[in-house]
């Protein structure tokens, strides 16, 4: 049974094209619809290539990873801040400013 | 409702409403304090999006000028926060509009020649995914908070190693949500040169971020 799956497998990825150009169908498929003989080659070359799959799911984690979160969240997990004379700058430049106005 | 009940204020009544409310608005807003309040969170938005603290602090400056001289159109019915990060966004996306004109168009920003050892086999099997560098399982998914921060950390540092253009693009597109066409408008590239720099940047930062984080035992 195992080896039946296996040649069957084999036999899918010899009909359609390689990985290195599956991948692009993959990426292509996250940023545009992507046209029918895409679909399939796509479909069924994933049946068929777990290193394949793994690609999908973890370019779909890294975006979802970006787009589930609000900016706040986002920023807290980033990391960096303001130089302490870039703080003292901007503030004299607030300061400057609002005076300015009154 | 309201609004009853203010047209049968008299002409006195309003005048003293205003005073009432108008200087309070005005002289509550310290702007020297927004430095302190949200000026770290603004530079860390910027610099994400920017990957170079002097830029990330030069545009969180020209934020908050630009707040201060626009005070009056700060309506109080969002956060300061929210209200200085919706300038900010402008004058980032000014800045990559300005960035990538100086910048003419290279040709490496859409070479995928730096993956083809990914998928060098020397058997039957050549194209496909090498043994050794094909995607590994994903054992840990960053689940608490301090591991989000080490996971963001991996991230942030691995956008930062993309080519200057397509970590542009990417951050423009999966962070920022703008329109393909949007993006190709404003740095000049047509859309079949952005799905490949999509793509470049997805294969680089999955493996990149596998090699620093997956990989590394805790």
């Amino acid at each position: 049974m195992e080896k039946v799956k296996r040649s069957a497998r084999r036999a899918i990825l010899r009909a359609f094209p390689p990985c290195r150009e599956v991948v692009r169908i993959i990426s292509a498929s996250l940023d545009r619809p992507i046209t029918l003989r895409e679909r399939l080659v796509m479909k069924m070359h994933l049946v068929a290539c777990k290193p394949c799959v793994r690609y999908l799911d973890q370019s779909s984690f890294l975006a979802l990873a970006l787009k589930v979160m609000d900016d706040d969240e986002k920023a807290m997990l980033f990391s960096g801040s303001l130089r302490e004379e870039t703080r003292t700058r901007i503030k004299e430049m607030l300061r400057a400013g609002a005076a300015g106005f009154r | 409702m309201f609004r009853q009940h203010t047209a049968r204020l008299s002409a006195d009544e309003e005048k003293r409403m205003n005073v009432a409310v108008l200087p309070k608005v005005e002289w509550n807003v310290d702007p020297a304090a927004w430095v302190d309040e949200h000026g770290d969170y603004l530079f860390r938005y910027a610099l994400v999006r920017l990957r170079d603290e002097v830029r990330a602090e030069d545009v969180v400056q020209e934020t908050l000028l630009a707040a201060l001289q626009h005070l009056d159109s700060y309506s109080g019915r969002s956060t300061e926060r929210t209200w200085l990060t919706g300038i900010l966004k402008h004058k980032i996306i000014d800045q990559i509009r300005k960035a990538c004109k100086e910048v003419p168009f290279d040709s490496s920003d859409t070479d995928l020649s730096e993956f083809d050892p990914l998928f060098e086999r020397d058997d039957e099997w050549n194209g496909h995914w090498s043994d050794t560098l094909s995607p590994r399982i994903w054992q840990r998914s960053p689940e608490d908070a301090v591991q989000q921060t080490e996971f963001f950390g991996v991230l942030q540092t691995c956008i930062g190693k993309l080519p200057e253009r397509v970590a542009c693009v990417f951050t423009l597109r999966e962070m920022d949500e703008l329109d393909t066409e949007e993006i190709c408008r404003m740095l000049g590239l047509s859309t079949a040169n952005f799905w490949v720099m999509m793509h470049r940047a997805r294969m680089s930062l999955r493996r990149c971020i596998e090699i620093n984080w997956f990989m590394k035992a805790r």
